[in-house]
């Protein structure tokens, strides 16, 4: 008996130990160089040199605009993206469109406001591939609409449509798949399955977000999903961010606080953290935008709004 | 004061008037030779707050004072003063209007925002949660049930109804308030989110047009209808609803000493100017609404605005700055706020013609000098020019009991 206390107490012991070591992280915000309304970074891009990019959406006060940030105090305005990256104004600087890049670059996929897929492959208009959104009940008008896009390690890309299936996209060929494979909801909540956000594990693992805020873990290759719960109170998913083999989130509505959690695959655990607060220990009240993990492994993201401005995580050693 | 013109008119007018002065010079507060400045007190029933309020207090035009209180826990109250019967009213009680019954943090306990008078005499006010947990925000999105948001009510005096125009933005407290009773717009922004809201007296919409990034007390509103607040730190805000969208005006300081960020921000009788006093701020300060630019500004605002450091907000004898809360600009068109320092409650008098600052004295309350009146939270003036302010239960000594206190015409116009 008392062996077994012991042995207990000290489990309990290293996974604080390791938890101490996880929550270990602060948040620093970082001003933006740039007047209200022209402040609110949509997408962060890190290149395969590691210049870190942002993209402000526009608004009815800015047009757009790319910036590169290095470090964080030279956050300089830029004409264009690299060259071997490609920049499509009419989607990119747009706020309400889903969309992202193939792998390499050369591609974007959008997913407009009634839910057909298209992609680009340079200016003009682009190629519909499907309708893959649906309505949600009695609302004909209003299309239940993923906010992300998942990759996996060959480059196909996952989405949600009508009722929460997935959708597989191949870039290269442009095929696209209804996978029989549905994201988690409580009954009667099919049709607002959409996706929120993704993170690929370095196992190929994909981790997905729901609109309700659900997380769910998918294999691409057996094509299976796991339906890991739901973190939070809130419904959505801000960002999902793997790193150190955890799962790093954040949550919460857009007219709430975003909170984060982390998930252990090991454990198959969630951890709260709470709400967000800056170093100065003041609560942050705006939606994520986005956020990535960097090559030097430090969070890079952004807090949405009129005032929006970057943050940076340190995660600790 | 009625007179009737006749053939001996002149005599009678000035009798009349002799008799006038005669009669109202000693009701007029003015600084005693001693140094202190005396106010009457008219506690607000206990039974409508537990000791607290803000900067809900305001003059309608029906002559009554229309106060705010604070129920932390329960049901903030909108009460009404007749300063002609010396009478109370409950006109609000809103947790009863709305039917809600939050407890805690998740209940209206503030009638924080100013309360707002449109041209046709009715009255608006707006609620928040009460003693907030600044840090953690508990009532805030973790609990469906937790803090509903700011109800915004009006009350027509004319016909004694009572509305009740639902919660402005959820899960938020309502904070500040200015009125364009041209345009029929009422401005606020949120608690802790600070958004700045638009509220359409017309159509009972609402909208919110982003953060504001600070923590006004109060707004004003110029004769424009543009409307200024304090933003992020050295930072003015201002929406203009012309172009119907906001403007950050990096503040270029002209004076001595340093900026300090204002909590109550007052707009002068001419619209031209604001006034505005800082908690523990060493100056007055003036801005010079003419010299808003827009080229000239910082890489992360729209603007500048020129801000001047009028004179020391203290009076020389107490050495340092103090607690300044509230402000108000008299009938003569000075601003007229309290400095608590050191627990000593000075009322000072900024006088933007002479470009002085001079202390009227330590105010007292009449016939009590036991008590010691020292965290004024509002301030309103009336057509005479008196000046009524609002003290919380608090203080050095015996508890002064939460009320509102009378200059009498101190702000009559010179």
């Amino acid at each position: 008996m008392k062996k077994t206390f012991l042995l207990v107490f000290m489990m309990i012991i290293c996974m604080n130990a390791i938890a101490r070591n996880l929550f270990n992280f602060s948040i620093s915000l970082i001003n933006l160089p740039f007047p209200p309304y022209q402040r609110n970074i949509i997408r962060l891009i890190e290149t395969e040199k590691g210049d870190l990019y942002g993209i402000i959406s526009q608004s009815p006060f800015n047009k757009g605009k790319i910036i590169i940030i290095e470090g964080t105090d030279k956050i300089h305005e830029r004409e264009r993206l690299p060259d071997d990256i490609l920049q499509v104004d009419s989607i990119i600087f747009n706020p309400d469109l889903t969309w992202t890049w193939d792998r390499s670059f050369k591609k974007i996929i959008t997913l407009n406001n009634s839910g057909v897929l298209e992609i680009y492959e340079g200016n003009g208009p682009g190629k519909q591939i499907m309708k893959i959104s649906g309505t949600r009940p009695f609302e004909p008008q209003g299309y239940q609409i993923s906010r992300s896009f998942a990759l996996d390690k060959t480059g196909n890309l996952y989405t949600a449509g009508k009722d929460g299936f997935l959708f597989k996209f191949d870039p290269e060929t442009q095929k696209i798949e209804k996978l029989n494979i549905r994201l988690p909801s409580v009954r009667g909540r099919k049709p607002w399955a959409s996706l929120d956000a993704s993170a690929l594990a370095d196992d190929g693992t994909i981790f997905l977000g729901t609109f309700d805020g659900y997380i769910a873990q998918f294999n691409p290759e057996t094509q299976t999903i796991v339906n890991l719960g739901k973190p939070l109170r809130q419904q959505r998913i801000q960002t999902l961010i793997f790193f150190k083999k955890n799962l790093f989130g954040i949550g919460g509505e857009p007219d709430g606080l975003p909170r984060w959690f982390i998930y252990n695959p090991e454990t198959r655990g969630f951890q709260l953290g709470g709400t967000l607060k800056d170093e100065k220990n003041r609560l942050i009240y705006e939606f994520v935008n986005t956020a990535i993990l960097r090559k030097d492994g430090t969070i890079i993201g952004s807090f949405s709004g009129r005032l929006g401005s970057l943050f940076k995580i340190e995660t600790g050693k | 004061m009625l007179i009737c013109w006749n053939k001996y008119g002149f005599l009678k007018l000035s009798v009349s008037f002799i008799f006038f002065l005669l009669i109202s010079f000693p009701c007029i507060s003015q600084p005693d030779k001693k140094g202190f400045i005396e106010c009457e007190m008219f506690p607000i029933p206990e039974s409508f707050h537990n000791g607290s309020g803000y900067t809900a207090l305001e003059t309608g035009y029906d002559g009554n004072i229309y106060v705010g209180t604070a129920f932390y826990g329960s049901s903030a109250h909108l009460v009404r003063f007749n300063p002609r019967t010396l009478k109370w009213e409950d006109l609000i009680d809103a947790h009863k209007i709305t039917r809600e019954t939050g407890k805690g943090l998740d209940s209206q306990s503030k009638f924080h925002a100013k309360i707002l008078v449109d041209a046709d005499g009715v009255i608006w006010a707006a609620t928040k949660q009460g003693n907030e947990n600044f840090i953690e925000r508990p009532e805030f999105a973790e609990n469906p049930s937790g803090y509903p948001g700011g109800h915004l009510f009006s009350f027509n005096p004319k016909t004694g109804i009572v509305t009740d125009h639902g919660i402005l933005i959820k899960q938020q407290g309502i904070m500040g308030g200015s009125i364009d009773r041209k345009r029929k717009k009422i401005y606020f922004w949120s608690d802790p989110k600070q958004h700045f809201l638009v509220y359409d007296i017309e159509t009972g919409s609402v909208r919110d047009l982003g953060q504001t990034g600070g923590y006004p007390r109060y707004t004003a509103i110029d004769k424009r209808g543009r409307v200024f607040g304090t933003g992020r730190p050295g930072i003015v805000w201002m929406y203009d609803p012309e172009t119907d969208r906001l403007y950050d005006l990096a503040v270029r300081l002209n004076g001595p000493g340093t900026y300090k960020d204002p909590y109550a921000m007052i707009i002068s009788n001419d619209g031209d100017k604001i006034f505005a006093v800082a908690i523990g701020g060493e100056y007055v300060m003036e801005f010079d609404l003419s010299s808003i630019s827009f080229s000239d500004r910082n890489p992360d605002t729209d603007g500048s605005i020129i801000c001047y450091h009028a004179g020391k907000s203290f009076p020389e004898q107490a050495g340092k700055p103090g607690d300044q809360h509230t402000a108000v600009c008299g009938k003569d068109g000075c601003l007229y706020f309290p400095n608590v320092i050191d627990k000593t409650p000075y009322l000072m008098r900024y006088d933007p013609e002479k470009k002085s600052v001079e202390c009227l004295g330590i105010i007292k309350v009449k016939g009590r000098p036991e008590l010691n009146p020292l965290h004024a939270q509002g301030a309103c003036t009336t057509k005479d020019g008196t000046i009524y302010m609002k003290f919380i239960s608090a203080g050095a000594g015996k508890l002064m009991p939460y009320s509102i206190v009378r200059f009498n015409r101190l702000s009559a116009r010179k």
